[in-house]
């Protein structure tokens, strides 16, 4: 008995030293696919929050008066997403999935941010020297913004041992270029339980 | 009753396996060492190099990142630096137990565990990371950072909620918290950590440590105060510590010097000697050792059953984990700004070794009582096995003598203590000298400092010599 005992602890043993040895696979998924493996923000939450940000804001008064005064669609910068989390989140993430939701909508504009047009900039200057005269482009056309968007991301948590919760909170505000109004103002909430 | 040629291959082979797993070297700490003590950073830094694979992969992972962010950060090499402690944050924030190592280690020893870090080291991967992100820059990620190690002291605390008497609070991530508050313009929560950090340090580390709160921190905290106009509070720090605020001559500072010094204290094996003194019918043991002058109740599942082989037993021998001091040869020190030839002085801000000192004496009897029941269940199994057959029983002592190792594992290149000031200084290149002194030697060395045009720069420097010369790990 006593031997079976030892030869089924000394198995267990093996199986237990065995288990720590796994493969690792590699599976390709939708990229539209909802996806939370350590809990901290993702691809998924800069999704969300950009999407949600822009369905708040795309038909409110000041798009729809300044369409009405000026007879033609607003143009908009997206600005700086400050990060007050406590998390690494790359803010140009965010910036780039609003950019796509407004141009996607068709009601806005949007025009290149502060680094990228610094970029352009330089680009356009080369090509004053190198580029053919019928391609070359001209200095002082490019579209001034009519309005900046600006947000910051903040978060609070709350956890006790193996329970976590994370809440975040992105507060958005579009402020007139010409007269720092702010014209819009809106609120992104996402709250996360994460269990070990 | 003879065993049978599969249980024996089963024996044997388990016991390959289990020396396997605990004979895993700590990551060639001994040579890191050995390197360090003379000053080559660069050849310890080369040993990490080797095969990092393997490292990243074993039960040493957080150890590695540790270490090698540490040595990186050394030479410089801020952008590799962030990446290993980047690579240590989130290895502890997702930490959870692993059953199967949990289980192995309560046949083998605590070695074969994932290293998941002493307290103090959870918190002080967090002090390289703000200096990484100050050196390049990220003066927004090292308020990240800062945030992240308040979660961390969250959680501490949390774990220690009972017991004040542990290291459960870290005066100097306070400090270093509030720094980078102010270093982002943010002076309000600046001062509520610099606060804080007053509070535990007058508390705790006074108690703990016999250290008074830096003098740079009561600096910061009289101008913050004033410039905020908290008056109680400049009236209590001022009553409290014997100093008037001046504000015409007090400038504050941009540049904010951190001076490592020495090596932390390390961990080496020590083995005891347990006598069995009496044993209770309900299965509590308590075991004695004169040394340490301890006697302590232990639960043995199985002690009181006649064939579990205890009976055999009158004493029991094991490892247990015991500081070993390097200290610093360098014990207090001055900095010169080239602008004036003044002298200023650096406050001790983290007492490093003490700290680890004592995390490992807080928890002393926990371990020995870990340890008591571990060795003596592997004791009554090979006196179990011994009665069957005595090959067997030889190979289950062969196997617990293997697999009976103390836990030394332990982050090594952290310094013995830390000390740091500020002073204002303009943008452009810099050369700070620091005046090193101790009881056996003075050294002077300089630091090339290239401030920023606007802003906040921390600097950090390292001297590594050791107070105890011919260490050999």
């Amino acid at each position: 008995m006593k031997t079976k005992t030892l030869l089924s602890s000394t198995l267990a043993l093996g199986l237990i030293i065995l288990s720590s040895c796994a493969t690792r696979t590699v599976t390709r998924i939708d990229p539209d696919k909802q996806t939370d493996v350590s809990g901290r923000w993702n691809d998924t939450d800069n999704k969300i929050v950009a999407e949600d940000m822009v369905a708040q804001s795309i038909d409110k008064n000041w798009r729809t008066e300044f369409e009405k005064l000026k007879t033609r669609k607003p143009v908009v910068i997206v600005g700086r997403i400050k990060n007050n989390t406590s998390e690494f989140i790359d803010p140009i993430a965010i910036i780039k999935q609003i950019e796509s939701a407004y141009v996607n909508s068709g009601k806005v504009r949007v025009v290149a941010t502060a680094d990228e047009r610094k970029e352009l900039r330089e680009e356009r200057e080369d090509q004053q020297i190198f580029a053919s005269e019928e391609s070359r482009k001209k200095w002082g056309k490019e579209k001034g913004a009519d309005f900046m968007l600006n947000g910051v991301l903040y978060s609070v948590t709350d956890e006790y041992k193996k329970d976590k919760i994370v809440a975040y909170q992105v507060d958005f505000e579009l402020i007139d270029l010409e007269t720092n109004e702010k014209v819009w103002m809106g609120q992104s909430k996402i709250k996360k339980e994460i269990k070990n | 009753m003879k065993l049978k040629p599969l249980i024996w291959a089963c024996l044997g082979g388990s016991m390959l396996f289990l020396i396997a797993a605990c004979s895993q070297k700590t990551l060639h700490q001994a040579e890191i060492n050995r390197h360090l003590y003379s000053g080559d950073v660069k050849g310890a830094y080369a040993i990490m190099n080797k095969n990092p694979e393997k490292w990243e992969r074993g039960k040493n992972t957080l150890l590695y990142y540790l270490e090698r962010g540490t040595l990186a950060w050394m030479l410089g090499e801020h952008q590799e630096s962030k990446d290993y402690f980047m690579m240590s944050d989130y290895f502890i924030e997702d930490y959870y137990r692993n059953y199967a190592n949990e289980a192995l280690a309560l046949f083998t020893n605590d070695k074969v565990k994932e290293y998941r870090g002493e307290n103090h080291e959870r918190i002080l991967f967090h002090y390289y990371q703000m200096l990484n992100f100050m050196d390049m820059g990220e003066n927004e990620n090292a308020l990240v950072q800062a945030r992240r190690l308040n979660l961390e002291l969250n959680r501490l605390k949390d774990r220690h909620k009972n017991n004040t008497k542990r290291y459960s609070r870290d005066a100097f991530a306070y400090v270093m918290i509030g720094l980078c508050f102010e270093a982002n313009g943010d002076a309000e929560n600046a001062f509520v950590a610099y606060r804080n950090a007053e509070r535990i340090y007058s508390e705790d580390y006074l108690t703990n440590f016999k250290m008074d709160p830096p003098s740079q921190l009561i600096s910061d905290l009289l101008r913050l105060a004033y410039q905020m106009g908290y008056n109680a509070d400049l009236d209590h720090f001022q009553k409290k510590y014997k100093r008037q605020y001046n504000p015409q001559t007090d400038r504050g500072g941009n540049f904010v010097f951190f001076w490592n010094t020495g090596l932390v204290s390390i961990k080496e094996e020590n083995r005891f000697e347990f006598v069995i003194q009496s044993v209770n019918g309900d299965g509590w043991v308590t075991f004695y050792n004169s040394d340490l002058g301890l006697s302590i109740p232990v639960y043995i599942s199985g002690s009181n059953d006649p064939n579990s082989g205890f009976n055999d037993l009158r004493f029991i021998a094991a490892s247990l984990p015991r500081m070993v001091g390097r200290g610093s040869l360098f014990t207090s020190a001055t900095i010169e700004l080239d602008s004036n030839a003044k002298q200023i002085a650096m406050s001790l801000a983290e007492p490093v070794s003490a700290i680890a000192n004592k995390e490992l004496n807080d928890r002393f009897l926990e371990e020995v009582g870990k340890m008591l029941a571990r060795v003596t269940a592997k004791k009554m199994a090979e006196m179990a096995a011994r009665k069957e057959s005595e090959g067997a029983g030889t190979i289950i002592g062969l196997l617990n003598f293997f697999t009976e190792r103390a836990d030394t594992r332990s982050w090594e290149t952290l310094p013995d203590q830390i000390f740091y000031t500020r002073q204002p200084l303009s943008p452009g290149q810099h050369q700070v000298k620091l005046n090193a002194a101790g009881p056996q030697a003075n050294q002077q060395f300089t630091i090339p400092v290239n401030m920023p045009k606007y802003g906040y720069f921390f600097e950090g420097f390292h001297t590594l010599q050791p107070a105890t010369t011919g260490l050999t790990r």
